[in-house]
């Protein structure tokens, strides 16, 4: 059974970066969200194994987002995606729950080898 | 390490950029001993060398980078005073570093005697108090991770407690990937692990530094829990951005209080990461060329055009169904065309400031020569042209500056006796306008006499009659014709012109030129772009579509009547509190006009902006250009042609042939 993953991020572009490295190493991408309050939406209806989580976003950014997810299960594997310079708020995130950490530009090793982390 | 080869260019590639930056800081550091950044930098490299080197398996390379490196940590650490006899031992090391090297590319393994050398290096290390072995290297067994005497005996309390009950106590060593860039915030994440499993007891550096990220990329812990090493080790291992992991237990010295038995058990795991060798190298800056034909470029293009024509009609279909099955798929079409063409256009671009750049340098020179005064402004130099024209684009270009510096601007004194500033200027702008570059060399100088060159085409036995000032000035393109009284060295010998709009012809391109006596000279080079897919704004002129670059246009504005104001028999609007030219487009193309427009586009063409009147606005769609064939190639109107969504063809206007013929009128 391949993990199922919900990506979150505003950009497209990063969405099909990510997706396209999840589907090449067997995830199944069920969902995408483009803000933090899609983000808890598709988390409901879905319920991923794994959900890659952007920081910045409209609406409601990453950090939110991960906290009402983390009400909802706190068993959550989320694995927030961040740029060069936020630091605080990835340390935030890993205090709220998040479970790791990937730094864009990804690279797909990287991307992977958090992604079978979180699901072990 | 068994597909390596495919890495063995980048490998070289980026071992002779660390040789060379070696040997020249070296050199450098010989010069200024009490730098240390240039210590830094040295140490870097050589440590880098050596990560390549081992993960190539090139044993001995990275043996003697590791010797050399030992020697450069006693520079960083301030122990070895750097004298010239180090300096000399570390040049050959270099040396031998190089010939290794280069047997290596050359596909030979050697066995080298590099004993001596090491000894040497040893010694230096020794000397400075280096440890043996510095740091990691491929199978060496490494000098322990934990500094006990950093334990406070408190600590110690802890441990031995945890030991009474049932815990283990462990120190662990973490070096983080060089490329690791959120440092504090993995630091955090190993940390947060490692604590839902046990405690950690002691960091050096402290937490807090941890956290901030302003650490090297080597942290330790004391770590207490109930697991077993080896999970310890692969929580750890486990996380991103890890280079190395060394976990070690620490029960030893509990029971036995002699330092010396660190060495023996010591658990070191370099963890070679395997995208190392191809995001490593590319990723710090060093890039990789291929050569491809460029017919092969072409015929991609050529098929992405087409794509994107099949595109549109697409999106045609899906607008009359409106199916949202369609709508997604059709969306990541876009944007994938979109992307393709943004490829292999950038695949053959270069911004022309590779040419531009020696400018500055020259007029500099040339002012000194003549004994002028010449400022040189350059805009636009990001421009990005097809690289096969920006290489040939130096020559003619030159000329043009020379010939401005040595006709265009007049003596300082000259100038001034005639009002104008001491200080003459040559302005240099490149600006993409549809699907064409241009660039534009303007100068303030004296400006070209129309009379000059009827003279002196007389005196050649040109037949001038009937000429316009404008055709007698574009009489300098021919061969053999210079205005020039004297020949100087820069420019006048009357070849040149002729050769340059050769050139620029050669390239597909066009040059003209607009001279005012007095006032100055501009030529004017059209190039074109491979840019055949562009943004167009879909216009009505009467009963016909255009499409217009969207590139040029400022803005659209809804016309009033009252707006255009008519002098001299010339039409003008105010934008931006500036007088800018009309151009209708129906009475240039002599078409009917319903109602005398709707719309101003507002266009820029260079520094002038131009205001075009038109029907009807129809939409933004991307066009693909495709030329007029032969016959109609004289049209001055039109780009060329394109096919729309729905399969009608749409000429494509030439703005700035349409506005510079205006300006001509004037």
């Amino acid at each position: 059974m391949s993990k199922r993953v919900l990506i979150v991020d505003d950009a497209l572009f990063m969405r099909m970066k990510l997706k396209d490295i999840l589907e090449r190493n067997g995830f199944e991408v069920v969902a995408e969200a483009q803000n933090g309050m899609e983000a808890v939406e598709k988390f409901k209806s879905e319920r991923p194994d794994i959900v890659t989580m952007d920081i910045t976003m409209p609406e409601m950014d990453g950090i939110e987002a991960l906290k009402e997810i983390m009400k909802i299960d706190p068993k959550a594997k989320i694995i927030m995606c961040s740029a060069m310079g936020q630091q605080s708020m990835v340390m935030d995130a890993i205090q709220a729950g998040a479970i790791d950490f990937i730094v864009k530009p990804f690279e797909n090793d990287r991307v992977i080898q958090s992604l079978n982390k979180a699901i072990k | 390490m068994n597909d390596n080869s495919r890495y063995l260019d980048i490998f070289f590639a980026e071992t002779d950029e660390y040789l060379f930056r070696l040997n020249e800081c070296v050199l450098e550091l010989e010069n200024n001993p009490e730098d240390t950044s240039l210590v830094d930098e040295i140490f870097r490299a050589a440590h880098t060398l050596k990560g390549m080197a081992a993960t190539m398996g090139f044993n001995k390379m990275a043996e003697l980078t590791h010797h050399m490196e030992s020697v450069f940590e006693t520079f960083r650490s301030g122990k070895s005073s750097i004298t010239s006899d180090i300096i000399t031992l570390v040049f050959r090391s270099l040396d031998k570093l190089s010939e290794i090297v280069e047997d290596l590319r050359a596909g030979k393994v050697l066995d080298y005697d590099i004993e001596g050398l090491i000894a040497e290096l040893d010694r230096v290390a020794k000397e400075g108090g280096a440890a043996e072995g510095g740091e990691e290297v491929a199978k060496k067994a490494e000098t322990p991770t934990a500094d006990l005497s950093a334990i406070s005996d408190v600590d110690l309390n802890l441990i031995n407690y945890a030991y009474e009950h049932g815990f283990k106590a462990y120190a662990i060593e973490v070096e983080l990937a060089e490329d690791c860039l959120l440092k504090g915030a993995r630091a955090y994440v190993i940390i947060n692990g490692l604590e839902k499993e046990g405690e950690i007891i002691q960091s050096n550096p402290s937490t807090e530094v941890l956290e901030s990220g302003e650490f090297d990329n080597l942290f330790k812990l004391i770590y207490i829990s109930k697991l077993e090493a080896d999970k310890v080790q692969a929580m750890v291992e486990d996380n991103l951005e890890i280079k190395s992991v060394k976990v070690e237990e620490l029960k030893k010295y509990m029971d036995l209080d002699t330092i010396e038995s660190k060495e023996e058990k010591v658990k070191v795991e370099e963890k070679t990461d395997d995208s190392k060798p191809t995001t490593g190298p590319l990723s710090s800056g060093m890039n990789q060329y291929i050569r491809v034909d460029l017919k092969r470029l072409d015929s991609f293009m050529n098929l992405v055009s087409e794509l994107v024509i099949y595109r549109t009609r697409l999106e045609n279909v899906y607008k009359d169904i409106k199916s949202t099955d369609i709508n997604e798929p059709l969306e990541q079409v876009a944007r994938i065309t979109t992307e393709l063409q943004d490829l292999v256009l950038k695949i053959r671009m270069q911004p022309v400031n590779v040419v531009l750049n020696r400018f500055p340098r020259m007029v500099r020179d040339l002012s000194r020569e003549l004994n002028k005064e010449i400022e040189l402004i350059i805009e636009g130099e990001d421009t990005e042209l097809d690289r096969t024209v920006v290489s040939e684009l130096s020559e003619p270009l030159v000329h043009l500056i020379r010939n401005a510096a040595d006709h265009g601007i007049e003596a300082p004194e000259v100038r001034e006796a005639l009002g104008k500033s001491r200080k003459g200027t040559i302005k240099l702008s490149a600006y993409q306008e549809g699907n064409r570059v241009v660039i534009t060399i303007q100068d303030d100088g004296k400006g070209i006499d129309p009379e000059a060159i009827k003279e002196s085409a007389i005196r050649k036995g040109i037949d001038v009659q009937g000429l316009s000032d404008k055709e007698l000035i574009g009489l300098i393109f021919n061969q053999g014709f210079s205005t020039s009284k004297e020949v100087t060295n820069v420019s006048g010998r009357g070849v040149g012109m002729d050769v340059v709009r050769q050139k620029i012809e050669s390239l597909d391109g066009e040059i003209d030129v607009i001279s005012q006596v007095g006032k100055g000279t501009t030529f004017r080079i059209k190039l074109p772009l491979t840019l055949s897919i562009i943004q167009a704004l879909l216009v009505k002129v009467g009963p016909e579509t255009f499409a217009l670059p969207l590139g040029v246009i400022e803005r659209v504005i809804k016309l009033n009547e009252g707006d255009i104001i008519s002098t001299h028999g010339d039409e003008i609007y105010i934008y931006k509190n500036k007088a800018i030219p009309i151009v209708r487009v129906n009475e240039k193309l002599n078409l009917e006009s319903q109602d005398g427009g709707s719309h101003i586009i507002i266009v820029l063409l260079g520094d002038q902006y131009y205001g075009l009147i038109v029907d009807e606005l129809i939409g933004q769609q991307e066009i693909v250009i495709k030329k007029l064939g032969s016959v109609l190639k004289g049209l001055k109107e039109y780009l060329g042609a394109t096919i729309l969504g729905n399969g009608d063809i749409t000429l494509i206007l030439d703005i700035s042939n349409l506005c510079s013929e205006e300006k001509e009128d004037e």
